[in-house]
């Protein structure tokens, strides 16, 4: 009884489930109660403006800020308050906001270290390796060049392809077209689309809701430290509130 | 790579050779610098590696001293003191490791800086252990000649080298390197990485004080006397700093550079100006913050 229901639990449950989720900053909150879920192969967004806690949220569920209160199950996985170690060896990598390259570092190392924590030898990691420079070709060309020599979208290429080095099944980005070029960001998402389609699950926090809103297929609101709305991409592109609020049409 | 260990060789059969056939002032000189170059390498551990600029050189170089001097006290053996200073800095660095590198930058600079003068005031108490302000005198090791005894402290400190180098050698080929490299320049990123990025500075905060806890043990052991303002002097973690920036952060030879340039000068203007000498070290640390921010070494050809 109790193995089947085990069973049935984890194929019906979401691959990252956050329930009523508290964090702040010392006395401050800043998230109260987010709830969020994303499925196994979808690309989900979560769009808010400036201080609506996306960031907070990321630094969250990443490890590098203790939650208050609220759980964080990944896989059926218990990560709340885990370290960021386990919970990237648990599958979920990030492309932290403003890239965080080592930019002293050439990109071939920054992409190496994206695989710091694996353990499958040299060649499954050398693969992946060629797998990023055939999904960004211009890494290839710029593979011994200092990271910091970058323009902002290879480096955008760059931080997602160090992300992807830990071979995670959950690959959050934080930020991904901010300051970036229109053809740019089109090059990425159509990356990221790729990448869905061979089975990645993706959450992509975006300030531009119109290209979360067409890359992803459920989204999520944010809104002073809450999620105020989720749904399907469709429908909140056709939400007169959220077109009011986000996308500035009537 | 095969160069590299060539150089060091040389370098080596140089440093073993310079004994011969000079007086005691130079070997005196000779050993001072090797002394120097220890605290260099060492810094470059947690400094010019992981970038946490460690003012503590002083506070593991005093301890190493007095470990060492208070084992010979209780009738150890030198070598065994020696070692003995080595292991005490390291625990101390690993117990401080984990204390201070919370704080980041001016933060962490300024917690490092008082512990030397908190240890010399705990000193300067357990006078029954230390003997508090009058110092502690030890054991005159027993040789044919003051010159042999010169000699000896030269390549006890060479020895210490030596094993500084190799760890920095082995260092930077290492993974506890590349992450240490990670660190300094994108901390946040390194720890999303999963990188351990505690452990890994508090290994680098080991490695910069064992080396230096047991040089201190062998500085006590060739003054035969030491005292609380002389081993805990605020100066070593100083001089540490400038002559790694003045050689190049971070490198593998850019500490032992910058010891032998610092040396000299120091020398040269403690010699004939010796009113003017701390002036100077102030002005040298000015010049190189505004004109060699990478050090000497950035001057080196072929440099990617």
């Amino acid at each position: 009884m109790r193995g089947s229901f085990r069973h049935i639990w984890a194929v019906a449950m979401p691959m990252l489930l956050v329930k009523d989720l508290h964090a702040g900053y010392g006395d401050v909150p800043v998230l109260w109660g987010v709830e969020l879920e994303v499925d196994r192969g979808e690309i989900a967004c979560l769009v808010g403006s400036n201080g609506a806690g996306k960031t907070t949220l990321l630094r969250t569920l990443s490890g590098l800020l203790a939650p208050k209160s609220g759980s964080i199950v990944f896989d059926g996985e218990n990560l709340r308050g885990a370290e960021p170690e386990r919970i990237l060896a648990a599958g979920i990598a990030q492309v932290p906001e403003g890239r965080r390259l080592f930019s002293a570092m050439s990109v071939r190392d920054n992409l190496l270290m994206g695989a710091h924590l694996r353990r499958d030898g040299a060649e499954t990691i050398g693969r992946d390796l060629e797998r990023m420079y055939g999904l960004f070709p211009i890494l290839r060309d710029r593979q011994n060049q200092d990271a910091g020599t970058l323009s902002g979208g290879e480096q955008q290429m760059c931080a997602v392809a160090r992300g992807l080095m830990s071979a995670p099944r959950l690959l959050v980005i934080d930020e991904l077209s901010l300051g970036l070029a229109p053809a740019v960001v089109d090059q990425l998402c159509d990356a990221l689309r790729l990448l869905n389609r061979e089975g990645l699950t993706i959450l992509v926090v975006e300030q531009d809701v119109a290209t979360a809103l067409e890359l992803a297929h459920r989204a999520f609101v944010m809104d002073t430290g809450r999620v105020t709305r989720s749904g399907p991409c469709e429908a909140l592109r056709n939400d007169p509130a959220i077109r009011e609020a986000y996308l500035g049409v009537i | 790579m095969k160069q590299g260990v060539l150089t060091g060789l040389a370098l080596l059969a140089i440093l073993c050779a310079l004994p011969l056939g000079v007086d005691s002032y130079w070997l005196r000189l000779g050993t001072t610098m090797l002394m120097y170059g220890v605290l260099a390498m060492s810094w470059n551990f947690i400094g010019g590696m992981a970038g946490y600029p460690s003012f503590a050189s002083a506070a593991f170089f005093g301890l190493g001293a007095y470990a060492g001097a208070v084992a010979q006290k209780f009738g150890l053996s030198m070598f065994i003191a020696w070692s003995l200073a080595g292991v005490v800095a390291a625990m101390f660095a690993a117990a401080l490791g984990f204390a201070l590198l919370r704080l980041r930058g001016h933060y962490f600079a300024i917690a490092s800086l008082v512990v030397a003068e908190v240890l010399r005031e705990i000193v300067n108490s357990a006078t029954d252990l230390t003997g508090g302000g009058k110092g502690l005198n030890l054991p005159v090791p027993q040789m044919a000649s003051i010159d042999d005894q010169a000699r000896f402290f030269y390549y006890a400190m060479l020895g210490v080298a030596v094993l500084a180098f190799s760890a920095v050698f082995a260092t930077q080929r290492s993974r506890l390197g590349f992450g240490l490299r990670c660190i300094r320049q994108n901390e946040s990123a390194a720890d999303m990485l999963g990188v351990n990025v505690t452990l890994y500075k508090v290994n680098a905060f080991i490695l910069s004080g064992v080396f230096v806890g047991i040089a201190g043990a062998v500085y006590a052991s060739w003054v035969h006397y030491i005292e609380p303002p002389d081993v805990f002097d605020v100066l070593y973690s100083v001089k540490a700093i400038v002559m790694v920036l003045l050689g190049g952060a971070g490198t593998l030879y850019g500490p032992l550079v910058g010891a032998v340039l610092f040396l000299s000068l120091e020398e040269l203007v403690w010699r004939n100006y010796i009113s003017v000498h701390t002036g100077m070290l102030g002005l040298l640390i000015v010049l190189l913050v505004l004109f060699l921010p990478k050090g000497i070494l950035a001057f080196r050809p072929g440099r990617a």
